[in-house]
């Protein structure tokens, strides 16, 4: 059984759809994505699945429950804020204690204690949120989640507010959290980055509708559309014409099952090489400390190309030959 | 459970008002068969009111389909029905049935009434929670209705009225000819075109006073400045007369400057002057608390802006700064002018025969010796569609814009100090109005407690005692005053803060018109409010005219406004999603309202609880028309003093009032205190 299931759900406002005909299944114990652009409807739909909005129609089921008209405080989820959402006026042992108080469970001190020290801060239960770290304030959140033993967490870009440093430390910890713990998580993002790092599968969204959905390794390498393809990484994308079951570009021959006529391609920026030749001219060289990045002019187009050959840099106006290297999703027919 | 309570009130609680006034006890005497104190089912028995009974009948509905599942469509309906029909029923019977129908008759409900009609409405409201709103939640459901309701009687209905009455012959049937001819009298033209003027010099000048002052305390670098912010919060305590008579002390005919200055029997200060003068006083500092803080939330990086493009600081000043606050300065207007048509003692005090204005018209017609009621309401309906006029030209010209939004985010830079010759004229402006003023109030005190001043300056208590001594007056004036007021802001502070979060966090339809019609209550003058409960209020089956509890309605309906506004204000730098994570942690939206939303809007609560209190305190324009003898006020108390000539007296009594405010003030900050943690700590 599913621990999260959304049956054809839409939401509308007014006239505006925010979200159309969505339909996914979460397995219990995974961490799943929403990744996509802002207003592509992802908080939405997590908002909807919190029941902090409700949908418009189809229904949402939580480990086999309807629960599409239930209020908030009538599901078992718990939601970690974007801007964590700490009550200013409780200190930090009681905002983490807050929902075990307001259902009257038993052992609030000692569960709020406990799920403290998981989170790394035992310690610290009677300082107010203001006199924590932005690091802090969002362990503290998620330990007040946590503490509620929900059957879903819901994530709503909760690391947004972070530096990029922290950002990366606190994702590895709560992908660690969720996978010893076992719980089911849905996580908001905008950035595929932490999408690629820390889901077990990913939903992305464009314009109110699922676009693809799948593992990291899926989406990034067999991209089904251009938004998919530019959205996980970025793309070159470049057309090419089949001709006889090959698609043939510049010196790349490559095998398809694609009708003959007209197609896109979407290359990796790092699946490109230069060699020093004279088809294409460098139009602009960043330095980025441990790669490069070129923007080259080139009889396929302007494509923009990742070197890690630091040791020999190229420069604006260097005339260079490119060579494709089609393995491991470098080049991907849409 | 409201069935339950509903029922239970239908069949114990007496259905009738009791003439001793609605919260005296003493029906248990006759109860419960006679008369006076018995409920429905025994009045209908005993006493021939049969027609109470069909109300029993959407109790035993609702009661029906209690039990079956929360969100079932058919239990929402018939819940919605009943309660709906009962209402109505309710209501109807009460207005067929007056005490003066022939055949039978009936006073005005009382608590049994009043209770199953509020069980009627929650009924109501439990079953439009699963109906008709977005999202099932009965708590929301119950407060919107309830309070839409109690807008609806309380402001939307006397309001009706008093443009009903406005049309009424002295037979008793309507006519446009009544209506017209009250409305195309020279004499009402003549008085409006006084109001208007009066209004808008004293809108303009208390704005422009307003802004003198604001510049001075927020750009001037001078460290005294701060004492113009504390002085400005004096003329909110002072009851709305009391300026008036200093004006008069000072510069009447008798007062102590104009025997200072030889010009004894000189009546300069009556008539438009003086009117204008005291309003300056009084408004001002209204004008400066909009204006500074709207100064305060200009965003320094602009003014900054402007000048690395090259803008002198004048130039910044005249095409930033000033562009910046129009929406400030436009609402600071408009409420300089509200305030004006509304102020009814000062013209009353200071206008004399020459200088007539609306309110003042309004209360002689009702007053008068023939009490012309279609003529007060002619005269309100005119004082209604002035302010429709200003309130409507406000919006065009401010529209949605506001432009002075605090973010979150810190803004290091340093507002933009004044041109020097702006600086030096505002700073000199501002002293000059704050030594005038200071003066007005040292004569207020100082009035009190000598003889007759400017006269006889000899120190004497004699005012004091006279009031307060033995055989002095004074007192049963004072304790109502004190005991509505303290019944009437927790009311004012509970209903406008949820009104407030219902506006800012729930989504439903006729938000709009809800929203405007619990700021009606405000922008009409207290005059208008005043006659409008007297017209609506003194027949069953609302007979409420000479009780306690009109009065406190007054103030809370007349108050709320102002308390929904900072509610708003506060609500908006509250995140949401603070309220968000305590649903999603298992609290229900009660729960949340009280765990979450309350606790951190404790100045808010404290701010309209103290604005609850002092403006009920000081409140005259509206109760001149609901005090009875048995409820008499201290603003009406001193307001016969001052007609009587009794200055003194009138003076000491203010002084008291004033105190009496202080210390409510200070015990409020007390009880209350700060909120304990800064609002930073979630940026």
């Amino acid at each position: 059984m599913s621990a999260v299931r959304f049956h054809q759900v839409s939401k509308q406002y007014g006239d505006t759809v925010a979200v159309r005909e969505v339909s996914f299944d979460i397995p219990p114990g995974t961490l799943v994505t929403l990744l996509g652009p802002s207003g592509c409807g992802k908080t939405t739909t997590l908002r909807m699945l919190a029941g902090l909005e409700l949908p418009t129609s189809g229904s949402i089921l939580i480990a086999g429950k309807d629960v599409t008209r239930l209020a908030a405080h009538e599901r078992d989820v718990a939601m970690v804020f974007q801007s964590y959402a700490l009550f200013p006026h409780l200190r930090v042992v009681d905002n983490v204690r807050y929902g075990l108080d307001v259902l009257g469970r038993d052992g609030a001190e000692a569960k709020a204690g406990a799920a403290l020290k998981t989170v790394g801060l035992a310690g610290l239960e009677s300082r107010w949120p203001n006199e924590l770290s932005g690091g802090q304030q969002q362990r503290v959140a998620l330990a007040r989640a946590l503490v509620l033993e929900p059957k879903v967490l819901l994530f709503d870009e909760p690391l947004s507010n972070l530096d990029a440093r922290l950002r990366r430390r606190m994702r590895e910890e709560i992908r660690e959290l969720q996978q010893r713990l076992g719980f089911t998580a849905v996580y908001v993002t905008h950035d595929q980055d932490e999408a690629l790092s820390i889901s077990d599968r990913i939903i992305v969204m464009d314009k109110s509708v699922v676009v693809q959905e799948g593992t990291p390794r899926e989406l990034y390498e067999t991209p089904k559309t251009r938004f998919v393809a530019d959205f996980m990484g970025e793309s070159n994308i470049v057309e090419a014409q089949v001709k006889s079951g090959r698609i043939e570009l510049g010196k790349l021959s490559l095998p398809t099952t694609r009708a003959d006529g007209p197609v896109q391609l979407a290359i990796r920026p790092h699946a490109i090489q230069l060699a020093p030749g004279n088809d294409a001219t460098v139009q602009r060289a960043t330095y980025l400390g441990d790669h490069l990045e070129y923007d080259v002019e080139s009889p396929l187009g302007r494509l923009f190309v990742v070197s890690h050959a630091l040791s020999a840099p190229l420069k604006a106006g260097d005339k260079v030959s490119v060579t494709l290297q089609p393995e491991a999703g470098g080049v991907v027919i849409l | 459970m409201w069935i339950l309570s509903g029922l239970a009130a239908f069949c114990v609680v007496p259905w009738y008002a009791i003439e001793d006034g609605f919260f005296s006890f003493d029906w248990r005497y006759g109860f419960p068969l006679a008369a006076e104190g018995a409920p429905a089912p025994l009045q209908a028995l005993f006493h021939g009111k049969t027609w109470l009974l069909p109300l029993a009948a959407p109790f035993v509905a609702a009661l029906a389909v209690s039990f079956r599942p929360r969100g079932e469509t058919l239990r929402a309906r018939v819940l919605v029905t009943a309660g709906l029909l009962g209402l109505v029923y309710g209501l109807a019977q009460g207005f067929a049935i007056g005490p003066l129908s022939a055949g039978p008759h009936q006073v005005g409900m009382g608590w049994g009434a009043l209770i199953v009609h509020a069980s009627l409405l929650l009924i109501t409201a439990e079953g439009l929670s699963t109906w008709a709103f977005s999202r099932p939640d009965p708590f929301v459901a119950g407060a919107l209705v309830s309070i839409a309701a109690l807008v609806l009687l309380f402001v939307v209905y006397p309001m009706g009225i008093i443009s009903l009455r406005a049309f009424e012959t002295d037979t008793g049937e309507y006519s446009a000819l009544v209506f017209l001819r009250n409305f195309t009298s020279a004499r009402l033209w003549h008085v409006t075109f006084n109001t208007v003027l009066l209004g808008a010099l004293a809108a303009f000048g208390s704005t422009a006073l307003g802004l003198t002052l604001a510049l001075s305390v927020a750009r001037s670098p001078k460290k005294w400045t701060g004492a113009f912010r504390l002085f400005s919060v004096l003329p909110i305590i002072t009851p709305p007369f009391v300026i008036g008579m200093a004006l008069i002390v000072a510069f009447g005919r008798a007062g102590a400057i104009t025997h200072a200055l030889h010009l004894d029997g000189s009546s300069y200060i009556y008539g438009l002057p003086g009117v204008l003068l005291s309003q300056l006083l009084a408004f001002s500092p209204v004008a400066f608390l909009v204006l500074v803080d709207a100064l305060a939330g200009i965003s320094p990086s602009m003014e900054e802006a402007a000048q690395t493009l090259r803008a002198s600081p004048w130039l910044t000043f005249r095409t930033v700064t000033l562009p910046l606050l129009k929406p400030a300065l436009a609402n600071a207007f408009l409420v300089g002018f509200i305030e004006s048509l509304a102020d009814f003692g000062n013209p009353l005090v200071l206008g004399g025969s020459g200088f007539e204005v609306l309110a003042v018209e309004a209360y002689r017609a009702v007053t008068g010796a023939q009490a012309d009621i279609p003529r007060a309401g002619a005269v309100g309906l005119v004082l209604l569609a002035l302010t429709g006029v200003v309130f409507v030209a406000q919006q065009r010209f401010v529209g949605q814009a506001g432009y002075t939004t605090v973010t979150g985010k810190g803004d290091s830079g340093l507002p933009l100090p004044l041109p020097r010759a702006l600086d030096r004229l505002t700073l000199s402006l501002s002293a000059g109005w704050t030594v005038f003023t200071l003066f007005i109030y040292a004569l207020v005190l100082t009035g009190g407690f000598v003889k007759a001043l400017g006269k006889d300056n000899s120190p004497t208590l004699e005012h004091f005692t006279a009031l307060f001594g033995r055989g002095g007056g004074a007192w049963s004036s004072l304790f109502t005053t004190v005991g509505l007021s303290l019944i009437a802001a927790p009311l004012t502070a509970v209903f406008a803060l949820l009104t407030a979060w219902l506006l800012a966090r729930q989504d439903f339809r006729g938000k709009r018109s809800f929203e405007f019609s619990t700021m009606l209550a405000f922008a009409v003058p207290g005059t208008v409010v005043g006659i409008a409960y007297l017209l609506a209020f003194n027949t069953p089956p609302f007979d409420l005219i000479g009780t306690g509890a009109v009065l406190v309605l007054s103030f809370v309906f007349r108050n709320m406004p102002v308390g929904i506004r900072s509610g708003l204000a506060a609500l908006s730098q509250l995140d949401k999603s603070l309220d968000e994570a305590s649903l999603t942690l298992g609290a229900s939206t009660s729960g949340t309202v009280r765990r979450v939303v309350f606790p951190l809007l404790k100045p808010t609560v404290a701010v309209a609880l103290v604005y609850g209190f002092v403006r009920a305190m000081t409140a005259v324009s509206a109760v001149i028309f609901l005090v009875s003898a048995e409820h008499n006020l201290s603003t009406t108390y001193i307001l016969a003093q001052v007609e009587s000539g009794q200055y003194g007296r009138a003076i000491a009594y203010s002084c008291v009032l004033i105190v009496a405010m202080l210390l409510a003030i200070v015990g409020v900050q007390l009880a209350f205190g700060r909120r304990n943690i800064g609002r930073r700590a979630l940026a």
